[in-house]
């Protein structure tokens, strides 16, 4: 396969009913494979993206928490930026905060103020200027929804905070509003791609790294309390040169695209490293069948904190019929039946189901 | 009470310079130590570099474990110089000032455990360095017992010679020349020592190439200097970066052609020595290192021919000298069997090279026993592979992997065997007070906080 560019562009926070429900979104399924039932490794932003730029999840790499970007085992673990920076791709970053992703590898790696940028003329701008003689990797980074959760939801309410609970309508619209924003940046920013004809010859990846809560469960305002589905549920889409777009509802992990893209790429993994702990998503895109893998995930829960606690205290695994939770920090386990229950209102902890044992054991071998 | 030690570590030091009859150096310090001390002329660093070397070293881990892209030390958690501090060592040192070295330089307890290790303000001993350490030595400031590292630069390139070993007196190299020049120095350390309650250990990280008849590659380059300053002469300013490029061709063309022709006599050893200094390399000369253990501890002098590995330096320092056992699976084993000449099982030495900024097709990996060297294409198993019979060639002139592919399996199944069978460990990713706060001021615009 030709040497393709790659364009990976985050939408932070981007909650995947709010996709499934955009007429505009739902369109690019024509363009794009579309992953409907991907989950995220961390419900916050730190601990996600370390682990989908390593394939791995922070239970091996290091970056678990909010914490712990530079504890990030950089010796062990080759990140998507480094094997295309060994592949002499130029490699761009632009994004809020230089905590939030790996840094290595990167040719170019800039900020921004999250508060005063206008992102659709900067990033437009970058891709103006995207190289048309060496290969190059620009990771796009779009934090307004998070802006927005930051200064109207976080800084305004505590986790339990009765008003914020009793509002959810109102929590809905302002999430909306901050979505119908991002999906006027998408759409700017693909048009800008297309004209410029980069899809022609790029891997281009949009996703999420996790979703934010509109007030579905006291405790969590934001993200990060909880292994619930409704930050765990994440999208992404995909396109390629040659590969005829398909939609995927099958459960993926967001540490299979870092692999995905390798696979696409022909990259060979790097012995030398670590192995990884995704796996290619290269036989789904292409219509083929494969087996479904258990997701783990984990979180700190802050609780009444306004401190995230450094090493996480809640775990999940999840297939696509259960999840099961193990609340850490005071020991309790949640078993939810996800084709019957999605909003996960039910627990069947202790009602003798076969399944509790099979995915405590899944959980204790993934988190240690 | 824990006895006192000393590690010196002279980076680069060469092993066949420090016994033996192929060298011209004058180390009658050197010799002193050997000859009291025990002497292994069979030790084998796990890589060709500093870091990798010195990971290993002081993990007592190959360098896979933490890492063989590092380039900077890793230490992994409850590493052997963690256990000497807990057990109550103080730590002092006099080290070179490289930011990757931050993490064994910040365990020392001594106010100014660095020096400039680079030209052209290096700080050789000649110049002010050696009276440190005899400094450093001989300070009451010391606490006992103490863990004094040594890490001497001066035989690293580019080589300096001190003017008073420069002469066919102390050696007919530059390399042998300034090995004689660091020998007084030991002698002074040693001086400042009792050895009745210190252990000393004597050691490098890697060798080093000492070019055939003096001549490494760059002698064979033309200077084009007339060309250059004609060109400069000629041409507009803005062109001149353009119009080098030619020239640099050119002179890299021609010393090809000139080396070719020396070299056109020379076994591959000796063609190898002509390699510019940073070469990638796991052949003998670069890899086997000099070790000697001295003082507390030590019986009965002797010279072992057994072959050991860096990895077992920690592991013996700890049986010496009764350190708590460790917690995690080294690679390393105590050297104890053989001070006492009871049976010890010979292990395999896993090999790597240090790693480039990217990966490079020099990179390799491999396996060194007393019988056999091997080794190849760090990620590709098929390429570039290399054997060689060192009872037979210990210069390692002629690769016979190919008519002994049953060896060549043998010794990737040690290479795998090796890897598969190694305990994981946790490596210690420490966190600067600067980078907590760096995080804190990220968490606190982002919300978090």
């Amino acid at each position: 396969m030709e040497k393709l560019n790659v364009i990976i562009i985050l939408i932070d926070g981007c909650r995947l009913d709010r996709i499934i429900n955009s007429s505009y979104l739902q369109k690019l399924k024509s363009h794009f494979s579309f992953f409907s039932n991907s989950i995220t490794y961390s419900p916050h932003t730190i601990a996600a993206m370390h682990a989908v730029f390593s394939g791995c999840y922070g239970t091996r790499t290091g970056t678990n928490s909010y914490w712990s970007t530079y504890q990030f085992k950089k010796n062990r673990f080759k990140t998507l930026t480094e094997y295309l920076n060994d592949l002499d791709y130029y490699t761009y970053a632009d994004l809020h905060s230089e905590i939030v992703i790996p840094k290595q590898g990167f040719d170019k790696f800039v900020t921004y103020d999250e508060d005063k940028v206008d992102i659709v003329s900067r990033h437009s701008d970058l891709l103006d200027n995207f190289s048309k003689d060496n290969n190059s990797f620009v990771y796009l980074h779009y934090s307004k929804i998070h802006t927005g959760i930051r200064n109207s939801v976080l800084k305004v309410y505590t986790n339990f905070s009765e008003e914020y609970f009793k509002n959810k309508k109102l929590n809905e619209q302002r999430y909306d509003k901050l979505f119908k924003e991002s999906e006027i940046y998408l759409k700017k920013i693909l048009d800008k791609i297309y004209s410029l004809n980069l899809h022609q010859n790029s891997l281009i990846l949009i996703m999420s790294d996790h979703g934010i809560s509109v007030g579905e469960k006291m405790g969590e305002i934001g993200y990060g309390a909880f292994c619930y589905d409704y930050t765990l549920k994440t999208f992404a889409f995909i396109s390629m040169p040659k590969i005829k777009p398909i939609e995927v509802h099958q459960q993926v992990r967001s540490i299979d695209f870092m692999p995905t893209i390798l696979d696409a790429l022909d990259i060979p993994t790097d012995p030398e490293f670590e192995q990884l702990d995704g796996e290619s998503l290269m036989p789904l895109i292409k219509g083929k069948e494969t087996q479904e893998k258990i997701a783990y995930s984990e979180t700190g829960n802050p609780f009444n904190q306004r401190k995230p606690p450094k090493e996480p205290n809640t775990m999940s695994v999840r297939t696509s019929k259960w999840k099961f939770i193990y609340n850490k920090h005071n020991n309790t386990k949640e078993l939810y039946d996800l084709e019957n229950d999605p909003s996960e209102t039910l627990n069947l902890i202790g009602t003798n189901l076969d399944i509790e044992d099979v995915l405590w054991k899944e959980l204790v071998s993934l988190s240690d | 009470m824990y006895p006192n030690i000393v590690f010196i570590l002279i980076d680069g030091l060469r092993s066949d310079r420090c016994y033996g009859n192929d060298r011209s150096c004058k180390t009658p310090n050197i010799d002193s130590l050997i000859k009291n001390g025990i002497y292994f002329d069979q030790a084998i660093s796990s890589a060709d570099g500093t870091f990798l070397s010195i990971n290993s070293i002081f993990n007592s881990l190959f360098p896979f474990v933490t890492g063989v892209r590092a380039k900077k030390i890793v230490l992994t958690k409850d590493s052997y110089l963690d256990i000497i501090k807990n057990t109550g060592y103080h730590i002092y040192g006099i080290i070179p000032k490289f930011t990757s070295l931050n993490p064994i330089i910040k365990l020392c307890e001594n106010e100014n455990p660095t020096f400039a290790p680079e030209p052209p303000n290096a700080e050789y001993l000649s110049d002010g360095l050696g009276k440190k350490i005899i400094d450093l030595l001989k300070s009451k400031k010391t606490q006992e017992p103490w863990f004094i590292l040594i890490h001497i630069n001066d035989l690293h390139w580019p080589l300096t010679v001190p003017e008073k070993t420069n002469s066919d007196r102390y050696g007919n190299t530059n390399y042998d020349r300034s090995v004689s020049a660091i020998d007084p120095w030991i002698g002074k350390f040693l001086d400042q020592i009792d050895l009745n309650k210190t252990l000393v250990i004597l050691t490098s990280d890697h060798g080093n190439l000492i070019p055939v008849d003096e001549k490494g590659i760059d002698v064979f380059e033309p200077e084009f200097q007339r060309e250059l300053n004609l060109g400069k002469k000629l041409l507009p300013k803005f062109s001149h970066n353009i119009g080098k490029k030619p020239i640099i061709s050119l002179k890299k063309f021609v010393r090809d052609v000139r080396l070719n022709k020396a070299n056109r006599n020379l076994t591959s050893y000796e063609k190898r020595s002509r390699l510019p200094y940073f070469t990638m390399s796991l052949y003998d000369e670069i890899i086997k290192i000099p070790l000697v253990f001295a003082g507390y501890g030590v019986k009965t002098p002797q010279l072992i021919s057994k072959m050991v590995r860096a990895v077992d330096i920690f592991p013996t320092i700890s049986n010496i000298v009764k350190l708590p056992k460790m917690i995690m699976s080294v690679h390393g084993k105590s050297l104890i069997p053989l001070f006492e000449n009871k049976e010890y099982v010979e292990y395999g030495a896993y090999l790597h090279t240090i790693p480039y900024e990217k990966p490079s097709e020099s990179d390799k990996v491999g396996l060194r026993t007393s019988k056999f060297k091997y080794f190849r294409h760090s990620r590709d198993s098929t390429k570039d592979i290399h054997l060689f019979d060192l009872e037979n060639d210990p210069f390692e002139n002629n690769n016979i992997a190919q008519n002994n592919p049953s060896i060549v399996n043998d010794m990737e199944k040690k290479i795998s065997d090796i890897i598969n069978n190694t305990t994981p460990v946790e490596i210690k990713e420490e966190v600067s007070e600067e980078d907590t706060k760096r995080i804190e001021k990220e968490l606190k615009k982002m919300g978090y906080l």
